[in-house]
């Protein structure tokens, strides 16, 4: 009887408006401070932090900071934010790059306009990024590989988890564990010393298909679950290992190590069964990013780390750290709200 | 019926090819994570299986989920309610949803295609935002809650499963025994048909998608008690894609008008088995999703074989 | 000289063809006739290409011919213009005209000749469509469609072209039309097969008539011998002992007791100048007769809550109803036999069974379960009532023929004894024998009382069975004419804006 019909331009329209408004506006002021942008590469909460050492660097250095995260991860994602960035007048950004090597050209351009630094991730040798901060990637694969280790003097096998390779930090880690345990720069497996890596199992950066993945993995595994340990490079690696470990009832059996502070895999450092995990300080990212900016619009280089690379300190977190650990975390989310 | 027998000898096929290549201790452990999936995500092909039946889609059902599962972890973990709380938030929350995709697309006669991508970016971003883009879980409290939709096992089998053999019997007779269930065949072949018979058409499209949000709401129920843990900007991302493939894959004609309970079932534990024969069988990651859709497209064509030969043309 | 040589063709469970020949001179119209069923379709479907015969030939100019496909047909000389047009709607006329055989320029960038247009203008031109060739098809009447269709078979330079029921949906005038088009062709020397269930068409249009009956020729007959008594014996087998049924209304005789239906005023537009007000009484049936387009389905859809009405009331035994949907007419006792049987009156894909019990499940239920069989009885007392031609009520009402499809959405409605009985076209697409069943039922309701109003094209059918005859002309209600008083040309002349003498 009636035909569906489009959406009409001015109900989409008000709805725009809507929108606009419940997002409050921007917030402009008419002062004169400086502003700088913190891009990340995709929404995850690990960025949650970062945001807050954002919003204390602002503070501080009384200059004001646009913290962006792209809906997906996505290079195509990221430049549209960065080029509005740099129409709403950004006078510096840091940026996570999605896709570093393919990006390079792109960021080469941004950076002959306004200072940009490189934070998390970088870009390939050669480019014109003015500095990088963010943690030593394979050193905390190191990091793991150690803890791998521990759990396991007399060797056993391992897998490693992460959602998807095309990330220069989980290629830098995966090489990390490697090389610790081959006891070489270079490590390519299976064999690694008295390790043997098994597999190395992608997600696409599905928490839901990493839990389905490894319980299929467990179901296939015919060795000794006592001699076998999961790496979890992403955030939700070590805890979507532990659930599928939990289903397969070989808690306690098959250990687990892995990278960031979820909550689920704190707690399963608490309850001892992931041995440990590899945290970076996404706080100071923020931080460090907004204080090096601000210099360098202010034309002073004497921010610049030496040889560009500012590394910022990783922390391995085991049973015994964990609660000193999730309290300063917590303190770091929740920020007091007075001043 | 034919059909169903069809189905039933692909899942056989694959079932048995998985085990082969499984260790003999394993496979009841196998089986248990198989019929923990299925529950899940046959729950939301049925929810979906139901609207596809009535002529209509949902494609906001990954992300609606995300959106679910976030107000549920963020209400129990951040704002202390109780677990029944929550619970009755996240249902009552898909009843609305559902109701205002059903009233969008019946009365303001907006296409459900629309209607419905339209919520796929709605929801995420409101899940991002409820969720302060932080992840959420119940920690190690709250055991009773994961237990009741996760954990507990009843006969050898997770209470998933239960849950969705419960859910055959409700959307089974609801399908296939009710009035309500004819009038949805009625409309999904011929909704100006239906129409012209006397059939109050708008109410029970609603009522189609009030209960395919809903099945969405309980699954992230389940999901929250599985994974313990909620990325708002993630979780459920293309999960209405499981859940419609589940339904098709079963018999549902996105035409409208043709699906059966049993058939969604089946389609659904032959997606999962499927996925889960290409994974164990060493198929290389960056393969897996190929071979996934080489599998559906091949059985799809056999199907639609088999459906043209079967078929008496119609006397002319 | 095209020719079908004893051509056989089955399906799964049904012999639809069984050694039937036919053959068709340039300069020739043949009209082939048969009620639903008994294999035009197929046969004509064989001759263009569509499909290949089982056994049998095709022969062209005394040559043995094998069609792989369509276009195989065309290229031949041979198109079929089916009943439901086959356009792309949302193209211009020309594009349709050409779809599929675009005249090229510009090398692999294969741009679309703007000649197209005039060269598409010299053929409707010559078809007497009055639109340009840059018109999306989409805006023209049924009537021209068709004949964008036939001008697209023109353009093919075809020597036979072949028509399937092509005036199911024209008004009078677009008939008359497509009439001398056919004559034109003929007598370019084009060979026209032409399919049709009215027989007055057949009569004025044929120098020849193929009888079809179950698959099998069952007759042939020459300009001379067409009459509608020769045609209808040959297609039923039988003879029709009485076609109209009068013998049961009710209504006729006390037309001095209220009316049972009472609608006054009743407008759906405010544009409307005039209400439409009439009374159909019970045990009555009252025609409505006008051209395309004069209102007549818009008055059944605004009685049966289907369309808002802008003004009016609408009385049954007294009380009045203002239904705002289908479901609130059903409730008030309202039933409606819609236009368009596949679109509007019936779910294709259920069974008779599912079918007649539609408008009726919620009697049928015990906790809002289906009483299975509560159903099936309805449904076999049904089909036995109405004489549906079936093997069980469980088959499909997709493969039941017109005429037994319309007997089942007739049946929809009798389960629920309506009082008021619209029925909109009730004999379209149907054949003979089932026509005269419909009737002889029409005259049966009337019989037990239920007011009827049936809106008709067909004015043969309109003036014998109507007790009464309303003729709408442009919205309005332009006279009614008592039984006594029915001619063909005092409801012409009413309904092409004539005034009531």
């Amino acid at each position: 009887m009636h035909a569906p019909r489009p959406i009409s331009v001015s109900f989409s329209a008000i709805i725009t408006c809507l929108a606009l408004a419940m997002s409050g506006g921007c917030n402009r002021g008419g002062d004169d401070k400086i502003h700088v942008a913190f891009v990340t590469n995709n929404p995850h909460a690990f960025w949650t932090l970062a945001e807050r050492g954002c919003e204390k660097a602002a503070k501080d250095f009384n200059v004001q900071v646009e913290f962006r995260r792209p809906a997906q991860n996505s290079p195509k994602d990221q430049q549209d934010i960065v080029d509005k960035l740099l129409l709403m007048g950004i006078q510096g950004i840091a940026v996570s790059p999605n896709d570093g090597k393919n990006q390079a050209d792109y960021y080469n351009e941004i950076a002959a306009k306004v200072p940009l630094i490189t934070q998390d991730s970088d870009l390939p040798p050669g480019s014109k990024r003015r500095c990088y901060l963010g943690t030593d990637n394979v050193g905390a694969g190191k990091a793991a590989g150690q803890m791998v280790k521990e759990i396991l003097p007399d060797g056993g096998q391992v897998v490693i988890l992460v959602g998807s390779l095309d990330v220069q930090n989980a290629v830098e880690r995966r090489q990390g564990v490697l090389d610790e345990l081959g006891g070489k720069a270079g490590a390519t497996g299976p064999q690694l010393g008295k390790h043997e890596l098994l597999t190395t199992i992608t997600d696409g950066g599905k928490a839901d298909e990493c839990k389905r993945k490894v319980e299929d993995f467990l179901v296939k595994y015919t060795g000794d679950p006592q001699k076998l340990c999961f790496v979890g490079l992403w955030a939700y690696n070590p805890h979507m290992a532990l659930e599928a470990i939990k289903t397969a009832k070989l808690e306690g059996k098959v250990k687990v190590v892995g990278f960031d502070e979820d909550e689920p895999t704190l707690a399963g450092i608490r309850a001892g069964l992931i041995h440990g995990t590899v945290v970076q300080s996404p706080f100071e990212f923020g931080y460090e990013a907004i204080r090096i900016l601000t210099g360098l619009v202010k034309k002073d280089e004497s921010v610049l780390p030496p040889g560009g690379v500012l590394y910022i300190p990783f922390k391995v977190i085991k049973k015994d750290e964990v609660d000193a650990f999730e309290k300063r975390l917590n303190e770091l989310r929740n920020p007091p709200k007075a001043a | 019926m034919k059909k169903l027998i069809g189905l039933l000898l692909v899942l056989i096929v694959l079932y048995g090819a998985l085990i082969t290549m499984l260790p003999p201790r394993a496979i009841g452990q196998n089986n248990f994570n198989l019929a923990r999936r299925v529950g899940q995500y046959g729950i939301i092909s049925l929810g979906a299986g139901v609207l596809i039946v009535s002529g209509g889609i949902d494609l906001s059902i990954g992300s609606f989920i995300g959106l679910s599962a976030t107000v549920l972890a963020v209400g129990i973990q951040r704002k202390g309610w109780s677990p029944a709380t929550g619970i009755a938030a996240v249902l009552g929350l898909g009843a609305v949803v559902g109701w205002i995709h059903g009233m969008l697309v019946t009365k303001a006669k907006l296409q459900p295609f629309v209607v419905t991508l339209c919520g796929l970016f709605i929801y995420r971003g409101l899940a991002r935002w409820y969720g302060d883009d932080s992840n959420a879980g119940l920690g190690s409290e709250h055991e009773t809650f994961r237990r009741a939709f996760s954990k507990y096992e009843f006969a050898g089998l997770p209470v998933e499963f239960w849950y969705l053999m419960g859910a055959v019997v409700v959307f089974g007779v609801l399908l296939h025994r009710s009035t309500y269930g004819r009038y949805l065949f009625a409309i999904g072949s011929n909704e100006l048909a239906a129409r012209y018979s006397g059939i109050r058409v708008d109410r029970y499209k609603i009522f189609a998608y009030m209960l395919c949000s809903l099945t969405a709401a309980f699954f992230s129920i389940m999901f929250l008690a599985d994974s313990n843990s909620v990325q708002p900007s993630s979780t459920g991302s293309l999960i209405e894609l499981y859940a419609i493939a589940g339904a098709v894959l079963g018999g549902c004609s996105l035409r409208g008008g043709e699906g059966s309970v049993a058939g969604i079932v089946l389609g659904t534990a032959i997606l999962f088995v499927l996925m889960t024969t290409v994974f164990v069988a060493g198929v290389s990651d960056k393969l897996e999703y190929t071979a996934i859709g080489l599998t559906l497209l091949v059985g799809a064509m056999l199907d639609e074989f088999l459906r043209r030969r079967g078929t008496a043309v119609r006397k002319a | 000289m095209l020719e079908a040589v004893a051509v056989g063709k089955s399906f799964p469970g049904v012999q639809a063809l069984d050694g039937v020949s036919l053959h068709v001179a340039p300069g020739e119209v043949v009209s082939v006739v048969g009620e639903n069923g008994a294999g035009k379709s197929t046969l004509m479907k064989i001759l263009a290409g569509v499909q290949g015969p089982d056994v049998g030939t095709l022969r062209l100019d005394g040559q043995d011919v094998r069609f792989a496909d369509v276009d195989a047909a065309q290229q031949a000389g041979i198109v079929l213009i089916h009943q439901e047009l086959n356009l792309a709607e949302s193209l211009d006329v020309a594009a349709n005209i050409y779809l599929g055989r675009e005249p090229r320029t510009a090398g692999f960038l294969n741009l679309v000749a703007a000649r197209i247009y005039d060269d598409a203008e010299v053929f409707t031109r010559r078809l007497g469509l009055d639109c340009s060739s840059r018109t999306r098809v989409s805006s023209l009447s049924l009537g021209q469609r068709q004949l964008v269709e036939i001008a697209r078979a023109l353009s093919l330079r075809s020597r036979y072209i072949i028509f399937d029921e092509p005036t199911s949906s024209l008004t009078e005038r677009e008939t008359a039309r497509l009439f001398d088009v056919v004559r034109s062709l003929k007598a370019d020397g084009v060979g026209v097969l032409y399919i049709s269930h009215r027989l007055h068409e057949v009569r004025e249009l044929s120098d020849r008539v193929v009888v079809l009956r179950d698959g099998k020729n069952a007759g042939d007959l020459k300009r001379e011998e067409i009459t509608h008594q020769a045609l209808v014996q040959r297609m039923v087998g039988r003879e029709l002992k009485q076609f109209f049924h009068r013998q049961h209304r009710t209504g006729t005789d006390n037309s001095q007791a209220a009316p049972l239906v009472e609608v006054r005023d009743l407008r759906w537009s405010p544009k409307q100048r005039d209400g439409i007000s009439f009374d159909v009484r019970a045990g009555e049936i009252v025609g409505m007769a006008g051209l395309m387009g004069a209102g007549r389905t818009e008055t059944a859809e605004a009685l049966f809550g289907l369309r808002r009405r802008a003004s009016g009331t609408i009385k049954i035994a007294g009380r009045e109803i203002a239904p705002k949907s289908p479901r609130d007419a059903v409730d008030e006792g309202v039933a409606l036999v819609p236009e368009d049987r596949r679109a509007q009156g019936l779910v294709i894909d259920f069974s008779i069974r599912e079918n007649i019990s539609l408008p009726s499940l919620e009697r049928m239920q015990h906790l809002s379960l289906v009483d299975r069989r509560a159903e099936s009885t309805l449904a076999n007392d049904s089909c036995t009532r109405l004489a549906v031609r079936t093997t069980d009520a469980e088959k499909a009402v997709g493969l039941l023929s017109g005429g037994n499809q319309q007997k089942v959405v007739l049946a929809k409605w009798l389960a629920r004894s309506p009082k008021l009985l619209i029925l909109d076209e009730p004999t379209r697409g149907v054949d003979v024998g089932a026509k005269a069943d419909i009737y002889a039922l029409m005259d049966q309701l009337a019989g037990q009382g239920t007011a009827i109003l049936m809106i008709s094209s067909d004015l043969e059918e309109i003036m014998g069975v109507s007790d009464r005859v309303l003729v709408m002309h442009e919205q309005r209600l332009a006279g009614e004419l008592p039984r006594e008083q029915l001619t063909e040309q005092a409801i012409m002349h009413l309904a092409t804006g004539g005034t009531a003498s």
